[in-house]
Protein backbone atom coordinates (compact mmCIF):
# COMPACT_ATOMS: atom_id res chain seq x y z
CA UNK A 1 0.00 0.00 0.00
CA UNK A 2 2.81 2.41 0.89
CA UNK A 3 4.18 3.16 -2.54
CA UNK A 4 7.16 5.34 -1.75
CA UNK A 5 5.39 8.13 0.02
CA UNK A 6 7.43 11.30 -0.22
CA UNK A 7 4.82 13.27 1.64
CA UNK A 8 3.07 12.23 4.81
CA UNK A 9 -0.27 12.81 3.21
CA UNK A 10 -1.31 11.29 -0.09
CA UNK A 11 -3.24 13.00 -2.83
CA UNK A 12 -1.49 16.33 -2.68
CA UNK A 13 -0.60 18.40 -5.69
CA UNK A 14 3.16 18.64 -5.93
CA UNK A 15 4.37 22.18 -5.61
CA UNK A 16 5.83 23.37 -8.88
CA UNK A 17 6.20 27.11 -8.49
CA UNK A 18 8.58 27.18 -5.55
CA UNK A 19 5.88 28.02 -3.04
CA UNK A 20 6.11 26.10 0.20
CA UNK A 21 4.18 22.85 -0.07
CA UNK A 22 1.06 22.90 2.04
CA UNK A 23 -1.97 20.99 3.16
CA UNK A 24 -5.49 22.05 3.84
CA UNK A 25 -7.17 20.01 6.54
CA UNK A 26 -10.76 19.71 7.68
CA UNK A 27 -10.54 19.63 11.47
CA UNK A 28 -13.21 17.83 13.47
CA UNK A 29 -13.73 16.90 17.07
CA UNK A 30 -13.99 13.51 18.75
CA UNK A 31 -14.28 13.34 22.52
CA UNK A 32 -12.88 16.87 22.89
CA UNK A 33 -9.80 16.10 20.81
CA UNK A 34 -8.98 17.39 17.36
CA UNK A 35 -8.67 15.13 14.35
CA UNK A 36 -8.41 16.01 10.68
CA UNK A 37 -8.55 14.72 7.14
CA UNK A 38 -7.13 16.37 4.02
CA UNK A 39 -9.79 18.52 2.40
CA UNK A 40 -9.42 16.57 -0.86
CA UNK A 41 -10.89 13.57 0.94
CA UNK A 42 -14.08 15.35 1.98
CA UNK A 43 -16.81 15.77 -0.64
CA UNK A 44 -19.45 17.33 1.59
CA UNK A 45 -20.62 17.57 5.18
CA UNK A 46 -24.17 16.67 6.13
CA UNK A 47 -26.26 16.92 9.23
CA UNK A 48 -27.02 13.61 10.91
CA UNK A 49 -29.65 11.46 9.25
CA UNK A 50 -31.15 8.13 10.22
CA UNK A 51 -28.64 5.34 9.59
CA UNK A 52 -30.03 1.97 8.56
CA UNK A 53 -28.20 -0.91 10.29
CA UNK A 54 -26.92 -3.76 8.13
CA UNK A 55 -25.77 -7.24 9.21
CA UNK A 56 -22.26 -8.66 9.06
CA UNK A 57 -20.29 -5.42 9.26
CA UNK A 58 -17.27 -4.38 11.32
CA UNK A 59 -18.15 -3.01 14.78
CA UNK A 60 -17.49 0.60 13.70
CA UNK A 61 -19.86 0.56 10.74
CA UNK A 62 -23.11 2.05 11.99
CA UNK A 63 -24.99 1.10 8.85
CA UNK A 64 -25.82 2.64 5.51
CA UNK A 65 -27.45 5.81 4.24
CA UNK A 66 -29.09 6.46 0.90
CA UNK A 67 -27.19 9.45 -0.49
CA UNK A 68 -29.28 10.67 -3.43
CA UNK A 69 -29.89 7.21 -4.77
CA UNK A 70 -26.54 5.76 -3.82
CA UNK A 71 -26.10 3.58 -0.75
CA UNK A 72 -23.00 4.46 1.25
CA UNK A 73 -21.65 2.95 4.49
CA UNK A 74 -21.43 5.10 7.59
CA UNK A 75 -18.37 4.70 9.82
CA UNK A 76 -18.58 5.73 13.46
CA UNK A 77 -15.19 7.38 13.96
CA UNK A 78 -15.45 7.12 17.75
CA UNK A 79 -15.75 3.33 17.65
CA UNK A 80 -13.15 3.11 14.87
CA UNK A 81 -10.61 5.01 16.98
CA UNK A 82 -11.37 3.23 20.21
CA UNK A 83 -13.32 6.04 21.82
CA UNK A 84 -16.53 5.16 23.66
CA UNK A 85 -19.38 5.77 21.25
CA UNK A 86 -22.50 7.75 22.00
CA UNK A 87 -25.85 8.22 20.28
CA UNK A 88 -25.71 10.95 17.62
CA UNK A 89 -27.62 14.19 18.08
CA UNK A 90 -29.48 16.37 15.61
CA UNK A 91 -26.46 18.53 14.85
CA UNK A 92 -23.94 15.70 14.71
CA UNK A 93 -22.11 15.97 11.37
CA UNK A 94 -21.56 13.25 8.81
CA UNK A 95 -18.48 13.92 6.71
CA UNK A 96 -18.91 12.41 3.28
CA UNK A 97 -15.48 11.15 2.25
CA UNK A 98 -14.51 10.31 -1.28
CA UNK A 99 -11.89 7.78 -2.41
CA UNK A 100 -11.90 7.45 -6.14
CA UNK A 101 -15.39 6.27 -7.01
CA UNK A 102 -16.10 5.20 -3.43
CA UNK A 103 -18.00 7.32 -1.02
CA UNK A 104 -18.64 6.80 2.65
CA UNK A 105 -19.83 8.76 5.63
CA UNK A 106 -17.85 9.42 8.80
CA UNK A 107 -19.61 10.37 12.02
CA UNK A 108 -17.69 12.92 14.10
CA UNK A 109 -18.78 14.89 17.17
CA UNK A 110 -18.44 18.29 15.50
CA UNK A 111 -16.63 20.02 12.66
CA UNK A 112 -14.22 22.65 13.97
CA UNK A 113 -12.61 24.47 11.07
CA UNK A 114 -10.40 24.23 8.02
CA UNK A 115 -6.69 24.92 8.51
CA UNK A 116 -3.89 25.39 6.01
CA UNK A 117 -0.49 24.13 7.10
CA UNK A 118 2.93 23.91 5.56
CA UNK A 119 4.56 20.54 5.10
CA UNK A 120 6.92 21.27 7.97
CA UNK A 121 4.00 21.42 10.42
CA UNK A 122 3.33 17.73 9.88
CA UNK A 123 5.21 15.01 11.70
CA UNK A 124 4.98 11.27 11.28
CA UNK A 125 3.07 9.56 14.08
CA UNK A 126 5.29 8.27 16.87
CA UNK A 127 5.70 4.51 16.85
CA UNK A 128 4.18 3.90 20.21
CA UNK A 129 2.93 0.45 19.42
CA UNK A 130 -0.01 0.65 21.76
CA UNK A 131 -1.26 -2.55 20.25
CA UNK A 132 -4.89 -1.56 20.48
CA UNK A 133 -5.26 -1.67 16.71
CA UNK A 134 -6.18 1.96 16.33
CA UNK A 135 -2.79 3.62 15.81
CA UNK A 136 -2.61 2.52 12.17
CA UNK A 137 -5.31 5.02 11.30
CA UNK A 138 -3.03 8.00 11.96
CA UNK A 139 -1.23 9.50 8.97
CA UNK A 140 0.51 12.38 10.73
CA UNK A 141 0.47 14.78 13.63
CA UNK A 142 -0.07 18.40 12.69
CA UNK A 143 0.98 21.41 14.72
CA UNK A 144 -1.17 24.48 14.17
CA UNK A 145 -0.02 27.07 16.66
CA UNK A 146 -0.91 25.71 20.07
CA UNK A 147 -3.04 22.95 18.62
CA UNK A 148 -1.96 19.41 18.02
CA UNK A 149 -4.16 17.77 15.43
CA UNK A 150 -4.22 14.07 14.65
CA UNK A 151 -4.40 13.66 10.88
CA UNK A 152 -6.11 10.44 9.87
CA UNK A 153 -5.35 8.24 6.89
CA UNK A 154 -8.71 7.86 5.19
CA UNK A 155 -7.76 4.73 3.33
CA UNK A 156 -6.74 2.93 6.51
CA UNK A 157 -9.59 4.26 8.62
CA UNK A 158 -12.10 2.94 6.15
CA UNK A 159 -10.35 -0.15 4.79
CA UNK A 160 -12.81 -2.54 6.41
CA UNK A 161 -15.78 -0.66 5.09
CA UNK A 162 -14.40 -0.71 1.55
CA UNK A 163 -16.46 -3.64 0.26
CA UNK A 164 -19.59 -1.75 1.30
CA UNK A 165 -18.44 1.45 -0.32
CA UNK A 166 -18.10 0.24 -3.89
CA UNK A 167 -20.30 2.30 -6.13
CA UNK A 168 -23.76 0.87 -5.75
CA UNK A 169 -26.77 2.61 -7.09
CA UNK A 170 -30.38 1.98 -6.33
CA UNK A 171 -31.93 1.54 -9.73
CA UNK A 172 -35.50 1.16 -8.63
CA UNK A 173 -36.12 4.17 -6.47
CA UNK A 174 -39.39 3.66 -4.64
CA UNK A 175 -41.04 6.94 -3.73
CA UNK B 1 -37.10 -0.93 15.10
CA UNK B 2 -36.78 -4.70 15.52
CA UNK B 3 -33.95 -6.37 13.61
CA UNK B 4 -33.22 -10.08 13.33
CA UNK B 5 -29.45 -9.74 13.16
CA UNK B 6 -26.81 -8.74 15.68
CA UNK B 7 -26.22 -5.01 15.54
CA UNK B 8 -22.67 -3.71 15.20
CA UNK B 9 -21.30 -1.76 18.14
CA UNK B 10 -21.75 1.51 16.31
CA UNK B 11 -25.28 0.58 15.29
CA UNK B 12 -26.18 -0.13 18.92
CA UNK B 13 -25.55 3.52 19.77
CA UNK B 14 -28.19 4.45 17.19
CA UNK B 15 -30.83 2.54 19.13
CA UNK B 16 -30.42 4.98 22.02
CA UNK B 17 -31.56 7.98 19.98
CA UNK B 18 -34.64 9.58 21.60
CA UNK B 19 -37.91 9.17 19.69
CA UNK B 20 -38.31 12.87 18.76
CA UNK B 21 -34.77 13.10 17.39
CA UNK B 22 -35.31 9.87 15.50
CA UNK B 23 -38.31 11.32 13.70
CA UNK B 24 -36.25 14.25 12.44
CA UNK B 25 -33.42 11.96 11.37
CA UNK B 26 -35.89 9.78 9.51
CA UNK B 27 -37.26 12.75 7.61
CA UNK B 28 -33.75 13.95 6.76
CA UNK B 29 -32.83 10.46 5.53
CA UNK B 30 -35.89 10.53 3.27
CA UNK B 31 -34.86 13.92 1.88
CA UNK B 32 -31.29 12.78 1.34
CA UNK B 33 -32.39 9.64 -0.48
CA UNK B 34 -34.16 11.71 -3.11
CA UNK B 35 -32.06 11.79 -6.26
CA UNK B 36 -31.27 15.21 -7.62
CA UNK B 37 -33.90 16.45 -10.03
CA UNK B 38 -33.48 15.37 -13.60
CA UNK B 39 -30.22 13.70 -14.39
CA UNK B 40 -27.57 13.04 -11.79
CA UNK B 41 -25.83 16.29 -12.67
CA UNK B 42 -27.95 19.37 -12.09
CA UNK B 43 -27.70 22.03 -14.74
CA UNK B 44 -25.74 24.91 -13.30
CA UNK B 45 -24.48 28.17 -14.66
CA UNK B 46 -21.06 29.37 -13.59
CA UNK B 47 -21.21 33.04 -12.79
CA UNK B 48 -18.43 35.52 -12.16
CA UNK B 49 -19.68 37.98 -9.57
CA UNK B 50 -18.43 41.56 -10.05
CA UNK B 51 -18.53 44.55 -7.74
CA UNK B 52 -19.93 47.46 -9.74
CA UNK B 53 -20.19 50.60 -7.65
CA UNK B 54 -22.34 49.65 -4.69
CA UNK B 55 -23.96 46.72 -6.50
CA UNK B 56 -23.02 43.21 -7.46
CA UNK B 57 -23.51 42.02 -11.00
CA UNK B 58 -22.61 38.70 -12.57
CA UNK B 59 -21.58 37.52 -16.00
CA UNK B 60 -21.45 34.01 -17.42
CA UNK B 61 -17.94 32.71 -16.81
CA UNK B 62 -17.87 31.21 -20.32
CA UNK B 63 -17.85 34.71 -21.78
CA UNK B 64 -14.93 35.88 -19.64
CA UNK B 65 -11.60 35.83 -21.49
CA UNK B 66 -9.27 37.39 -18.95
CA UNK B 67 -9.10 39.46 -15.76
CA UNK B 68 -6.33 42.00 -15.23
CA UNK B 69 -5.59 44.90 -12.89
CA UNK B 70 -7.07 48.17 -14.11
CA UNK B 71 -4.00 49.55 -15.83
CA UNK B 72 -2.96 50.85 -19.21
CA UNK B 73 -6.30 52.32 -20.23
CA UNK B 74 -5.82 55.14 -22.74
CA UNK B 75 -8.67 57.66 -22.64
CA UNK B 76 -10.15 58.74 -25.95
CA UNK B 77 -11.77 62.14 -26.35
CA UNK B 78 -15.23 62.60 -27.70
CA UNK B 79 -16.73 59.34 -26.51
CA UNK B 80 -19.74 58.89 -24.26
CA UNK B 81 -18.71 58.98 -20.63
CA UNK B 82 -19.23 55.25 -20.10
CA UNK B 83 -16.30 54.55 -22.41
CA UNK B 84 -13.07 54.73 -20.39
CA UNK B 85 -10.92 54.39 -23.49
CA UNK B 86 -8.89 51.63 -25.07
CA UNK B 87 -6.51 49.06 -23.71
CA UNK B 88 -3.86 47.23 -25.68
CA UNK B 89 -4.47 43.55 -25.18
CA UNK B 90 -1.56 41.72 -26.85
CA UNK B 91 -1.71 43.92 -29.90
CA UNK B 92 -5.49 44.17 -30.05
CA UNK B 93 -7.10 47.43 -29.03
CA UNK B 94 -10.04 46.56 -26.84
CA UNK B 95 -12.61 49.19 -25.88
CA UNK B 96 -12.97 49.67 -22.13
CA UNK B 97 -16.47 50.11 -20.76
CA UNK B 98 -16.98 51.65 -17.33
CA UNK B 99 -19.81 49.42 -16.10
CA UNK B 100 -20.65 51.71 -13.19
CA UNK B 101 -21.35 54.66 -15.47
CA UNK B 102 -22.96 52.55 -18.17
CA UNK B 103 -25.41 51.01 -15.69
CA UNK B 104 -26.12 54.44 -14.21
CA UNK B 105 -24.84 53.53 -10.76
CA UNK B 106 -23.17 55.91 -8.31
CA UNK B 107 -19.43 55.31 -8.39
CA UNK B 108 -18.07 53.69 -5.28
CA UNK B 109 -16.60 56.15 -2.75
CA UNK B 110 -13.30 54.29 -2.53
CA UNK B 111 -12.87 54.83 -6.24
CA UNK B 112 -9.32 53.93 -7.19
CA UNK B 113 -8.68 50.78 -5.22
CA UNK B 114 -6.29 47.98 -5.91
CA UNK B 115 -9.29 45.73 -6.31
CA UNK B 116 -10.38 47.51 -9.47
CA UNK B 117 -10.09 45.19 -12.43
CA UNK B 118 -10.47 44.97 -16.16
CA UNK B 119 -12.67 42.02 -17.03
CA UNK B 120 -12.38 41.06 -20.69
CA UNK B 121 -15.56 39.55 -22.02
CA UNK B 122 -16.45 38.38 -25.47
CA UNK B 123 -19.80 37.66 -27.06
CA UNK B 124 -21.32 38.05 -30.50
CA UNK B 125 -17.84 38.49 -31.97
CA UNK B 126 -17.19 41.59 -29.89
CA UNK B 127 -14.62 41.88 -27.14
CA UNK B 128 -14.95 44.51 -24.47
CA UNK B 129 -13.15 45.11 -21.19
CA UNK B 130 -15.37 46.06 -18.27
CA UNK B 131 -14.01 48.32 -15.57
CA UNK B 132 -15.27 46.92 -12.27
CA UNK B 133 -14.53 47.77 -8.65
CA UNK B 134 -13.70 44.19 -7.79
CA UNK B 135 -14.12 40.55 -8.67
CA UNK B 136 -15.93 38.79 -5.86
CA UNK B 137 -16.35 35.10 -6.61
CA UNK B 138 -17.20 32.39 -9.07
CA UNK B 139 -20.36 30.59 -8.14
CA UNK B 140 -22.19 27.66 -9.65
CA UNK B 141 -25.86 28.47 -9.65
CA UNK B 142 -28.50 25.85 -10.44
CA UNK B 143 -30.79 26.87 -13.26
CA UNK B 144 -33.84 26.98 -10.99
CA UNK B 145 -32.16 29.64 -8.82
CA UNK B 146 -31.87 32.02 -11.75
CA UNK B 147 -35.04 34.03 -11.90
CA UNK B 148 -36.04 36.06 -14.93
CA UNK B 149 -35.62 39.76 -14.36
CA UNK B 150 -38.69 41.94 -14.02
CA UNK B 151 -40.71 41.81 -17.24
CA UNK B 152 -40.89 45.56 -17.84
CA UNK B 153 -41.54 46.97 -21.29
CA UNK B 154 -38.63 48.83 -22.77
CA UNK B 155 -35.00 48.17 -23.49
CA UNK B 156 -33.16 48.96 -20.29
CA UNK B 157 -34.16 45.93 -18.31
CA UNK B 158 -33.07 43.50 -21.01
CA UNK B 159 -29.46 44.16 -19.96
CA UNK B 160 -30.23 42.11 -16.89
CA UNK B 161 -31.07 38.61 -17.98
CA UNK B 162 -31.64 36.92 -14.65
CA UNK B 163 -31.53 37.66 -10.97
CA UNK B 164 -30.18 35.16 -8.47
CA UNK B 165 -31.84 34.33 -5.15
CA UNK B 166 -29.61 36.81 -3.32
CA UNK B 167 -30.35 39.52 -5.87
CA UNK B 168 -27.21 39.47 -7.96
CA UNK B 169 -28.16 40.65 -11.45
CA UNK B 170 -26.81 38.53 -14.29
CA UNK B 171 -25.91 40.63 -17.32
CA UNK B 172 -27.12 39.53 -20.72
CA UNK B 173 -23.87 40.03 -22.61
CA UNK B 174 -25.20 39.21 -26.04
CA UNK B 175 -27.77 41.96 -25.58
CA UNK B 176 -25.44 44.40 -23.83
CA UNK B 177 -22.75 44.19 -26.50
CA UNK B 178 -25.33 44.87 -29.22
CA UNK B 179 -26.72 47.90 -27.40
CA UNK B 180 -26.96 50.63 -30.08
CA UNK B 181 -25.71 53.17 -27.55
CA UNK B 182 -22.38 51.37 -27.52
CA UNK B 183 -21.77 51.13 -31.24
CA UNK B 184 -20.15 54.55 -31.32
CA UNK B 185 -17.04 52.98 -29.87
CA UNK B 186 -17.25 49.34 -30.81
CA UNK B 187 -16.19 48.31 -34.26
CA UNK B 188 -17.69 44.89 -34.51
CA UNK B 189 -15.46 43.80 -37.34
Amino acid sequence: MDVGRTSLLPGREPSTDGEPAGHTLVVFELDGREFALPIQDIAEILQMVLVTPVPEVPPWVAGVVNLRGRVIPIVDLRTRLGIATRPPELNTPILIAEQGTRKLGLIADAVRDVVSLEDAALEPPPELGTGDGHEDAVAALAQAGERLIVVLDLERVTADAAPLAEARHITDHAD
Amino acid sequence: MPTEFALSHAAMAMTEIPEDVLRVLEERARQLARPLDGDAVPETTSLLVLQVGPERYAVDVDAVREIKPREGVTPLPGLPSFWSGLVNQRGNLVPVLDLTTYLGLPSSPEGDTEEAKLVFVGAEGVEVAFVVDGVREIRHTPAQDLHPSVPVEGDGVRIVQHVTKDLVSVLDLSYLLRDPALTVGVDAK
